[in-house]
């Protein structure tokens, strides 16, 4: 167990470090700093709430978005980059389980989507200080920000976690990303679907919306233990079932 | 693809769609507990059904709330610019739908609805009986505009002072306006004006004793060092109908 550990960390290290690389991580980072800092601008044009809560709340939705595209893009170009380049053969030739290359893959993945939400956090965290302390208010609690982010990054792993299933029967990243996306929205929408009708069916997906980082932002105390815990529970369970779907199927997969 | 056929991967999908299918239902008290955490749904039905098809959709499930609403109240105040009352009615529902969060869209929206709009609808002077009938109708927009407010935001003071103000600016209705301010005046962020106007209705309705049990119920809750708290405005009015029910 040890060793497998060891060489999932292994394979998510170097995933990591492959995904610093690519240039879409780049231009995803660059437009959500940009995004970020345009804000400043944009709260002359914001008319309902507070302008600290609007920073927040903008701040939060450009992460969300832009953090659902890498996900989904990212998450298949690195594992298509392997298979396609035979560097995924040289690593399986290797004792190394399918699974555990996969797990790898996924906490590579997972740790850019950190890096992202946290890097995008810390600055937007840096301008609501700032302009609080111009302002003389603290219009955003920190700590409560902070954890808005946490479950957005929980709302992220997880659109990578299936994505990364369709990865591994799909034939080209251009197919992965659009479905890993496409999977995205309908687990966006889940919540919409009536107790019943022909949509029902759409109740065995995933529900993305109960990763309402807004809503945390939005509610002046931070959530309850109980509450934090069955979100995590949820999403590590999701987690579990699609990365143990997406092992058996690379399990089976032939080169 | 699969080593053993299709027939394996028949037998996958099934198994995947039966696992999906029993986690789910089995994961449904942990997405109650977990619900808390989010908006509430019926809410966000309503916010996707009405931005269907306005280009709004896509930013609200991205979480830009914030900046869609900004821009239809944009909209909205454009639309008001040129007195369009559809359009104005209409942009003014996509921004509460687009972020119910903001009471400044829906009192300033309800504001629209119940005052400029009846000026927009009679151009030039028109008999009293037919502008009676459109301040109605206005108001009737702008109370059920605020009754929603108040089923997405809960018992809010601003919102019962501003149904409380159309009441009684618009449908002249005392009545209505009274239990609208005492509805304003027991919650607890209320303004402490809310209780002394809700006072002078009673009077202006020819209750005086109810008026005076409400100001000393009143003067009970006042702290003592808020000068918003107005004591000896209140403490002056409850001497003036202790001397009119003497009087009597």
């Amino acid at each position: 167990m040890k060793a497998s550990f060891g060489r999932v960390r292994v394979i998510a290290r170097q995933t990591l470090g492959e995904a610093l690389r690519l240039r879409l991580t780049l231009l995803l980072a660059v437009i959500g700093a940009g995004l970020v800092l345009v804000t400043l601008q944009l709260r002359e044009f914001n008319f309902g709430s507070a302008e600290l809560k609007f920073i927040g709340d903008f701040g939060l939705g450009a992460m969300g978005g832009l953090g659902t595209l890498l996900a989904a893009l990212a998450t298949a170009q690195l594992f298509f980059n392997e298979i396609q380049g035979r560097v995924a053969y040289c690593v399986l030739t290797r004792p190394v389980r399918r699974w555990e290359y996969l797990w790898g893959k996924f906490a590579g993945v997972a740790a850019l989507l950190a890096l992202f939400v946290a890097s995008l956090g810390g600055l937007i965290a840096v301008l609501l200080l700032g302009r609080g302390a111009q302002l003389g208010v603290t219009g955003v609690s920190i700590p409560i920000f902070f954890c808005a982010c946490a479950v957005l990054w929980l709302k992220l792993t997880l659109v990578a976690a299936m994505t990364l299933l369709v990865c591994t029967y799909a034939g080209s990243a251009l197919f992965a990303s659009c479905a890993g996306l496409i999977m995205a929205v309908i687990a966006q929408v889940r919540p919409f679907v009536g107790g019943s009708g022909g949509m029902l069916w759409l109740r065995a997906w995933p529900n993305l919306s109960l990763f309402d980082a807004e809503s945390v932002l939005a509610s002046a105390q931070p959530p309850a233990f109980g509450v934090i815990a069955g979100v995590v529970a949820y999403w590590a369970v999701y987690v579990a079932v699609f990365g143990t779907f997406a092992s058996y199927v690379f399990k089976r997969r032939e080169f | 693809m699969f080593s053993n056929g299709a027939n394996s991967k028949g037998w996958f999908l099934v198994i995947a769609v039966v696992v999906l299918v029993a986690v789910g239902w089995l994961l449904q008290p942990v997405e109650r507990l977990a619900g808390a955490l989010a908006a509430r749904q019926e809410f966000r039905h309503d916010q996707m059904m009405a931005s269907a098809g306005h280009g709004g959709a896509l930013a609200l499930l991205g979480g830009m709330r914030s900046m869609v609403a900004s821009g239809w109240w944009l909209r909205a105040n454009l639309a008001w610019e040129k007195r369009d009352l559809a359009a104005t009615t209409a942009l003014i529902d996509l921004t509460v739908v687009a972020d119910e969060r903001p009471l400044y869209f829906w009192l300033n929206g309800a504001r629209i609805l119940a005052n400029d709009m009846p000026e927009w609808r009679m151009a030039g002077p028109v008999p009293r009986a037919y502008r009676s009938v459109v301040n109605e109708q206005q108001a009737q927009v702008a109370l059920r505009f605020l009754e929603r407010g108040l089923r997405w935001h809960g018992p809010r003071a601003e919102l019962y002072i501003e149904m409380a103000n159309i009441h009684l600016r618009r449908r002249s209705d005392v009545e209505e306006a009274a239990r609208y301010y005492r509805l304003a005046a027991e919650q607890p962020d209320a303004p402490y004006y809310a209780a002394r106007i809700h006072a002078e209705l009673l009077r202006e309705l020819r209750r005086p004793t109810e008026a005076l049990a409400w100001l000393r119920h009143v003067l009970n809750t006042l702290p003592e060092g808020d000068e918003l708290a107005r004591r000896d405005v209140v403490i002056e009015r409850i001497q003036l109908l202790e001397q009119e029910a003497a009087a009597l």
